[in-house]
């Protein structure tokens, strides 16, 4: 345990490139070593209390309005979970519809963080100019993969607006299947933008590999220690982002659990709150908190896959276990799974375009409520997602409950912090490429804090009343 | 494709989505082989590829500043040294044009049209001071689809 009485705090506030408002602190020590550091998501959301007394089947519309960002991850989790309050077997091509738009969503959703949020630190460096380290910094130097990053956006957002009507907040998922069937016309449109995409992805991969070598210090502290990864697998151990249960692998790659089913996710996962942070932290339960931490997300999903499940994205996938299970600890390594991942997708979409019954018409069951506790898990392009509802006799829901993707990755982005502070911030000379380092390791994780500042039990809630001149008149403090 | 209509806001956000609202209402008065409109929460960076093949955009937005139901047009261009926000979640008017030209080597003329509003709250109405000033704003955004100004 350290003692040392700290003195000073640096603060990166706010941090940039991410999806949210959050804030890092990083404590010294007297002699000017770091201490202590802390990832603080500093937006509240709480979903949970305003959904109380709304009619259940209005889940997926609000839930969507949680993000902006990742909009379908939460219509997929919110509408699975509402399946199960209907208890129906959603029709089978409903469920490869879903699958559809929910690989394109991931898709999107990759194409931004790579492109958009971390390419500046890959390509101009960690180091370089922070005027120049953007989009346009990116643009100047490889104009044809920012193209190619413009285009795989398109390429997703297209698949969502095709499907849903709109790219934001599509009402096209609903209890109990989908809105409406695909249309011969529209597969041909989604389609004829595959070969591109594929063209595309495939490309930035072999443009990023090589590049990894200039990145050997911060992928060696770029919260690279051993945690489990948690994710939904395939019965065939391929990748999977729609159904299944849920698998943990230990950091040593040995099996943790085979298989929890969403609705048991309670007994394994446990829920911790943390005074400095609205973001909750997860903890895999029979290891306690927090030694109970994991990870979830890409490389997670890529650890405990055996395999991608389409042939390019296999390909990739090979290449990308030939990295020891230890080397495959470094959350650097997001980035790289993030590109195999939009590989996977794009074949993925392909394969369920193809399929015979694809155009079939019977795209919803039909249903009352059957049971007023519904769980529903999605893989969201940042990890597993969760959504958990009670409903009363009349269908209102009366109590609800999410584990974002994002805060599951909690416990691991704090200590990703404090790693890259220790490895990088001398406290008594500031450089900026070393306080960018710190941003970057949260930008690995790509965390999108609108959707995962939700509440669990008491949250540590601090609200302060000051008169017009600054004097606190009430302060109420909770947790 | 000639000319571009953006409109952009938060249509849950009463005002807030009157750029949206104009671009859904003047679909039906375009002629579809010369224009297109979008209506989307913010800019993002892929707009670059539809705004780089159009001669002209108009971007339509809500001001919580501006006076309520007053709007006005100001030309806008792209500008290659503005230091772009690094929090990338959207963009201006000006990046989106300079990442046209950057991207693809052309940027169309642009203008923004700016209507002042009075209610930013949760609602998908428009407050009166807007709904006032929607004939002229129609009047104007159908001109532009149709090559009348």
């Amino acid at each position: 345990m350290t003692t040392g009485i700290v003195t000073r705090t640096i603060t990166i506030d706010p941090v940039t490139r991410i999806e949210g408002h959050a804030k890092i602190t990083i404590q010294l020590d007297e002699s000017g070593s770091v201490e202590d550091a802390h990832f603080h998501v500093t937006q509240f959301r709480g979903f949970e209390k305003l959904v109380q007394g709304r009619p259940f089947r209005e889940m997926p519309s609000l839930m969507a309005r949680t993000c902006g960002i990742c909009p379908v991850s939460h219509l997929i989790a919110a509408s699975k979970a509402c399946d199960e309050l209907l208890a129906v077997r959603v029709p089978p091509v409903a469920v490869k519809l879903r699958k559809i738009m929910n690989l394109a969503q991931i898709v999107q959703s990759h194409a931004l963080s790579f492109f958009y949020l971390s390419s500046p630190d890959l390509l101009l460096g960690l180091d370089s100019d922070p005027a120049k380290r953007n989009i346009f910094g990116v643009l100047e130097q490889e104009p044809q993969m920012a193209r190619g990053g413009v285009r795989l956006r398109q390429f997703g957002q297209n698949v969502i607006e095709i499907l849903g009507g709109k790219r934001i907040h599509p009402a096209w998922v609903i209890p109990g299947g989908v809105a409406e069937p695909l249309t011969e016309e529209k597969r041909e449109q989604i389609r004829r933008t595959i070969p591109e995409a594929k063209t595309f992805a495939q490309q930035t991969l072999e443009w990023f590999l090589p590049m990894m070598a200039n990145f050997r210090v911060e992928i060696e502290n770029f919260a690279n220690f051993p945690t489990m990864h948690m994710g939904l697998v395939s019965p065939r151990n391929t990748l999977e982002h729609y159904d299944g249960d849920l698998k943990l692998i230990d950091a040593d790659g040995s099996l943790v659990e085979a298989s929890i089913h969403p609705s048991m996710y309670q007994q394994a996962i446990g829920e911790a709150v943390e005074e400095f942070s609205y973001l909750k932290s997860p903890y895999y339960k029979p290891r306690g908190y927090p030694d109970g931490i994991y990870r979830v997300g890409p490389l997670s999903r890529l650890n405990i896959a055996e395999s991608a499940g389409t042939p390019l994205a296999d390909e990739a996938m090979a290449v990308f276990k030939q990295l020891s299970v230890a080397e495959r600890q470094s959350s650097f390594f997001y980035h790289y799974a993030r590109l195999v991942e939009i590989i996977y997708g794009i074949e993925e979409i392909e394969r369920l375009l193809d399929e015979p019954d694809i155009l079939n018409t019977h795209v919803q069951a039909l249903a009352s409520l059957n049971s007023f506790d519904g769980v529903g898990v999605s893989e969201a392009p940042r990890g597993t997602l969760i959504h958990h509802y009670k409903t009363d006799e009349m269908g209102l829901i009366i109590w609800a409950n999410l584990i974002i993707a994002t805060g599951n990755n909690s416990l691991a982005m704090n200590r990703g912090v404090l790693q890259a502070a220790k490895q990088f911030v001398n406290g008594s000379k500031l450089e900026e490429g070393g306080l960018n380092r710190v941003e970057a390791v949260i930008r690995c994780f790509d965390p999108c804090l609108s959707c995962s500042t939700h509440a669990f039990g008491q949250m540590p809630l601090q609200i302060t009343l000051l008169d017009a001149g600054g004097e606190i008149l009430d302060e109420v403090h909770r947790g | 494709m000639v000319r571009l209509l953006i409109g952009y806001g938060n249509p849950l956000r009463c005002d807030d989505g009157v750029g949206w609202f104009l671009a859904d209402e003047c679909r039906s008065a375009m002629n579809e082989a010369a224009g297109h409109i979008i209506a989307a929460h913010q800019l993002t960076p892929e707009m670059a590829e539809p705004v780089s093949r159009a001669r002209e955009v108009l971007f339509i937005d809500a001001s919580a500043t501006a006076n309520p139901g007053v709007w006005t047009v100001q030309a806008v261009k792209g500008d290659p040294q503005e230091s772009l926000s690094t929090l990338v979640h959207h963009l201006t008017p000006a990046t989106l044009l300079t990442l046209s030209q950057v991207l693809y080597g052309v940027a169309p003329v642009g203008q923004i049209l700016t209507v002042g509003g009075a209610e930013f709250g949760f609602g998908e109405t428009l407050s009166g001071a807007v709904r006032a000033a929607l004939p002229s704003l129609r009047q104007y955004v159908v001109d532009f689809l149709n090559g009348r100004l």
